[in-house]
């Protein structure tokens, strides 16, 4: 019974640092269900894809009904991440336990020195700054006229809120965004991550989409993205229906209550402790796969 | 599109949570697999011995029952995209329905991936 809490309580905890730190969720249930609950990696791994799914149906639902997910942006760019969960995910089924620790432990290190400079430097979105002040997308060039014909189709728009006024944006770069969601598949493949962490950034600094768009649109994905890599482990009896639901419901019950309290936290305060929290996760993992930490 | 899409999306997960949570619940009562919940190997179920079990198992089974509701969580995707394809087509925008096929088709390519090794 006490394991029946304890589950829920580390998906409680994902969804609530994952949400409020603004990551997936994946990035903390794979380590702890590894490392402190002694659960095969590669379990733990379909535990958080599904996890992670669950996560991105709920949030994307919200972004939908207000119209800031760009559908149309994020059905292209599915067709490399796909591509690469396919790739990830079937890469799982051959790397040994101690390599799959170390990609972990890399990764979660990486992602924690990006979100901690991102936090730690933190700037008004610089597209939706570009957008309000007319200078967005200005452009002569001939060559640049063409691309911006070709890429129109995924041209949108969003009503923001806070500023009370409907922001159209133009998408530019579609070659290296589609380039970049294979890599970002790729990963959520092989590590049961979302991937945001490399999509959100790709669409809003590369593609000029508003970081707000950029993360509903990125939400979208994701769900579609983990459906690929859970229908490989499922296959694989890599999900384990008990663990998997009680991580979920913890994740659901997290993230709602993460977003509610995310923009009421300073975000260089947090920086430090997300730094701390992924080197010390990420250097678990890398002790974990040379077998220094083994038990 | 957006407000269907909504409706699909938020069903889906109702349905997937009531099933998840019915699974738990009789489980729960049934004492199933409490000792051996970390067994992954052996205990899990496979799409093929779910199949199977589903078809021949004449006692009622809750971990098949929370199975079912991570399978209709994995769905969900799968009709937003499909739902998207149809919108397409009725909206005669081809080229954003052929990269729904696009999508689709790399979907089903995962399912055979899968299948194979």
């Amino acid at each position: 019974m006490l394991v029946y809490f304890f589950l829920i309580i580390v998906g409680l905890f994902a969804g609530l640092i994952g949400s409020t730190i603004g990551i997936g969720g994946g990035l903390l249930i794979v380590p702890i269900l590894s490392l402190a609950m002694k659960i095969p990696i590669h379990a733990a791994i379909g535990t958080s894809i599904v996890a992670v799914l669950a996560t991105s149906v709920a949030s994307s639902r919200r972004f939908i009904k207000k119209g800031v997910t760009n559908i149309p942006l994020g059905m292209v760019l599915e067709i490399p991440t796909t591509f690469g969960a396919i790739l990830g995910s079937l890469l799982v089924v051959y790397i040994k336990n101690n390599i799959l620790f170390a990609i972990f432990g890399i990764f979660v290190f990486a992602a924690g020195l990006f979100t901690f400079l991102k936090n730690r430097f933190k700037k008004p979105d610089p597209i939706l700054s570009k957008v309000i002040n007319g200078s967005f997308n200005k452009t002569s060039d001939t060559s640049k006229t063409t691309e911006k014909a070709n890429s129109a189709i995924f041209d949108s728009e969003y009503y923001e809120e806070t500023l009370k006024k409907h922001i159209k944006y133009h998408v530019v770069k579609l070659p290296a965004g589609l380039g970049i969601s294979f890599f970002a598949g790729f990963f959520s493949g092989l590590l049961g991550i979302g991937g945001g962490i490399i999509k959100v950034p790709a669409l809003n600094v590369i593609m000029d989409v508003p970081l707000k768009a950029a993360t509903a649109t990125s939400s979208f994905m994701i769900g579609i993205t983990a459906v690929v890599s859970s229908i490989i482990y499922f296959y694989n009896g890599y999900i384990n229906p008990l663990i998997t639901i009680l991580i979920v419901f913890g994740v659901l019950a997290g993230s709602t209550f993460g977003s509610f309290i995310a923009g009421k936290l300073a975000a260089r305060n947090i920086a430090f402790i997300i730094l701390t929290v992924f080197s010390i996760i990420g250097m678990l993992m890398f002790l974990r796969a040379f077998n220094i930490l083994n038990y | 599109m957006n407000r269907n899409l909504y409706k699909i999306l938020t069903i889906g997960l109702v349905i997937s949570l009531a099933f998840m949570i019915a699974g738990f619940t009789f489980g729960m009562f049934n004492n199933v697999s409490r000792e051996n919940i970390f067994k992954i190997s052996e205990d899990n179920i496979k799409l093929d011995k779910f199949i199977s079990e589903l078809k021949n198992n004449k006692e009622f089974d809750p971990l098949l029952l929370s199975s079912v509701g991570i399978l209709i969580m994995i769905a969900i995707p799968v009709i937003s995209v499909f739902f998207a394809l149809t919108y397409f087509l009725i909206k005669k925008n081809y080229r954003l329905f052929v990269i729904c096929i696009g999508v689709l088709l790399v979907l089903i390519l995962s399912a055979i991936a899968g299948f194979l090794i």
